[in-house]
């Protein structure tokens, strides 16, 4: 292993958060699946019998929550339940649905993964170039041969490639714990188990958890870039070092100028990348979950991802990571050290 | 005789305060050498500019490189020691010896085993966990590890107890210092490392007040026990400091034949601390 694995592997020592919270989250949902608490739409009634014997209110209202609930295939739903077949309501749809829906559900692991992992990298990157300083292990650090670059480099690794990967793997093992558990439930209400391990649902989860992991490393690397300069600068507090110019920025060009530039470019860094991928031409959020035809939704939502990666947006963010990162470096390099 | 450290014209300022000015000294391979001050003398500051940490003005060469642009290359054959509370607290002593033995190219880990398992650290404790002496023990046997050209020890047994301390320099000397290696050793306690050391370097607003070695000083230096009644032919002298002792004027001389002295009193050799507290004296009159 040389030197740079090495750096990485001591800060997954140091923050240990990186993996014990997506083990923690996975532990989490395993005892979820284990204790069959993974809902797929389980019906609350079990025979056509109590469908009989109910008085019209209840009818009426049954048939307005599968409305709500199925739209335009309410009434098969209702035919279906009426002709006594029991089961999850997931497995009534139509089968294209079905596998959307499914594939929604990973996608959403996925989704959860990140934002868990998201917020970790957020605090690591403030506190992995100010810690050492607080506690004056940098001193340690700095008494061996190891470049600033090498360290500044490895903290940013962690932030853009360790973190996401970790994240993609944990986003897998969710999607596998919950087809586990997901298909043991629908066998038991003696459905087809198979629909968990649709080879389209599957694969969209893949996809998800593959393609997350390299849209946000590369969109939100200015942002870890930044907050490592914010930490290897900030005398104390990189928190309030790294949030308070922006927003004092944001306050002043409205007290001043009446206008929202940085605001505007703010929002458009941090939102961005999830802005461009759930806007559809109408402008509702969620076209995953509205649209029935699954590949053209795929279609859609990577050609979106690759215009947005490849706009000139992006690639300023890169230049602008560099930059940053290269100042990060010669802070930490030399900054007076107190002994 | 190669200088390990040669420091000329250095000067740093924070602010209006001049930390070092104007400072010049060499350390040569193969010395032990002592950096005494009071506090705020600017030793740390010295220390900070020879490992890199500080920005300064002047010529300063570590093993013929500037310390300050090429810091990691020096480290990998400069060790450090600042206090014992630098290792990070997180860290797993497994950990430390693994990184270690993986980053440093001149780390010796069946050295550091050798010494580790001397001790009652356990490999799997947090240093955290550790009491400040066994931190010490581990530090020590990592920097002991590294086959290091200079060491330098800031301060290395702060807040230690005295059997603590004394063990600390033992080990050092008795199992690292083979006459080849150089150290660099700033402390208040000069009187349990004045028997090791070679050469002195005496530090005071920023200024060096005294750099000699020790036969030098012994040479130079004499500490007279006056008997009462040669007081005024020994203060004819001209002594450069005078305390009163147990019934006896104890007087420093500088310079003056030992066969002049004898007459007068008991001549001895003056510990270093008395030989600081003269001089800083003297620099400041």
């Amino acid at each position: 292993m040389n030197r740079f694995a090495w750096l990485v592997r001591r800060e997954l020592w140091e923050h240990r958060a990186i993996w014990l919270a997506p083990a923690v989250v996975l532990g989490l949902l395993v005892l979820v699946a284990a204790t069959g608490q993974i809902n797929l739409g389980e019906m609350n009634f079990d025979s056509s019998q109590q469908i009989e014997e109910m008085s019209p209110e209840q009818r009426e209202r049954l048939e307005r929550e599968l409305q709500e609930e199925f739209g335009d295939e309410a009434p098969q739903v209702m035919e279906r339940i009426e002709a006594g077949k029991t089961g999850t309501l997931l497995t009534m749809l139509p089968q294209e649905k079905q596998v959307a829906l499914v594939t929604v559900i990973y996608a959403l692991l996925t989704v959860l993964m990140f934002v868990v992992l998201g917020t970790i990298a957020f605090f690591y990157a403030l506190d992995c170039l100010y810690a050492d300083r607080r506690d004056r292990s940098v001193l340690f650090w700095k008494s061996l041969p190891l470049s600033d670059a090498e360290t500044v480099l490895s903290k940013f690794f962690v932030v853009i490639v360790a973190i996401p990967v970790i994240a993609a793997l944990a986003s897998v093992a969710a999607q596998l714990i919950v087809a586990t558990g997901g298909s043991i439930k629908l066998a038991l209400a003696g459905d087809p188990a198979g629909l968990m391990w649709n080879r389209t649902a599957l694969l969209g989860g893949l996809g998800a958890a593959t393609l997350m992991p390299l849209a946000t490393a590369l969109w939100y690397a200015p942002v870890a870039a930044y907050l490592l300069l914010a930490s290897a600068w900030a005398p104390k507090s990189p928190f309030l070092w790294a949030v308070l110019p922006p927003a004092a920025g944001v306050v002043l060009e409205r007290i001043a100028f009446g206008s929202d530039y940085i605001g505007n470019f703010l929002v458009s860094r941090l939102l961005g990348l999830f802005k461009a991928i759930a806007d559809d031409e109408s402008g509702t959020p969620g076209i995953v979950v509205q649209s029935r035809n699954l590949p053209e939704t795929a279609n859609m939502l990577i050609s979106r991802l690759a215009d947005t990666l490849l706009s000139p947006a992006m690639l300023l963010g890169l230049v602008a990571a560099a930059a940053m990162i290269a100042a990060a470096i010669w802070v930490r390099r030399y900054r007076d050290e107190t002994i | 005789m190669t200088n390990l450290i040669e420091a000329r014209g250095l000067s740093k300022n924070f602010g209006s305060t001049r930390a070092l000015d104007n400072v010049s000294f060499t350390v040569a391979e193969g010395r032990i050498v002592g950096l005494i001050g009071l506090n705020g003398a600017g030793k740390t500051t010295a220390l900070k500019a020879i490992l890199g940490l500080t920005r300064f003005d002047g010529a300063l060469r570590v093993l013929g490189q500037d310390p300050h642009r090429h810091r990691h290359q020096v480290m990998q054959d400069v060790c450090f020691i600042a206090d014992v509370a630098v290792l990070p607290r997180w860290i797993r002593v497994q950990q430390v010896v693994d990184f270690m033995a993986a980053t440093h190219p001149r780390f010796r880990r069946e050295v550091c085993e050798q010494f580790l398992a001397r001790t009652d650290i356990k490999r799997s404790s947090r240093v955290k966990e550790l009491s400040k002496g066994m931190i010490t023990q581990l530090h020590l046997a990592l920097v002991m590890a590294v086959d290091a050209r200079l060491l330098v020890l800031d301060e290395p047994t702060l807040g230690l107890d005295i059997l603590m301390r004394k063990q600390f320099y033992e080990t050092l000397l008795g199992e690292y210092f083979d006459g080849q290696r150089t150290i660099l050793v700033t402390t208040h306690q000069v009187e349990e490392v004045e028997h090791i050391l070679t050469d002195l370097l005496f530090i005071d607003r920023g200024r060096i007040v005294l750099d000699a070695s020790m036969e030098d000083l012994q040479e130079r230096y004499v500490q007279l026990a006056v008997r009462p009644d040669q007081l005024a032919a020994a203060r004819a002298l001209q002594p450069i400091a005078e305390r009163q002792g147990l019934g006896r004027a104890q007087l420093l001389f500088r310079d003056v034949p030992r066969e002049r002295l004898a007459p007068l009193g008991e001549v001895g050799v003056p510990s270093v601390a008395d030989l600081f507290v003269a001089i800083i004296q003297g620099a400041r009159s």
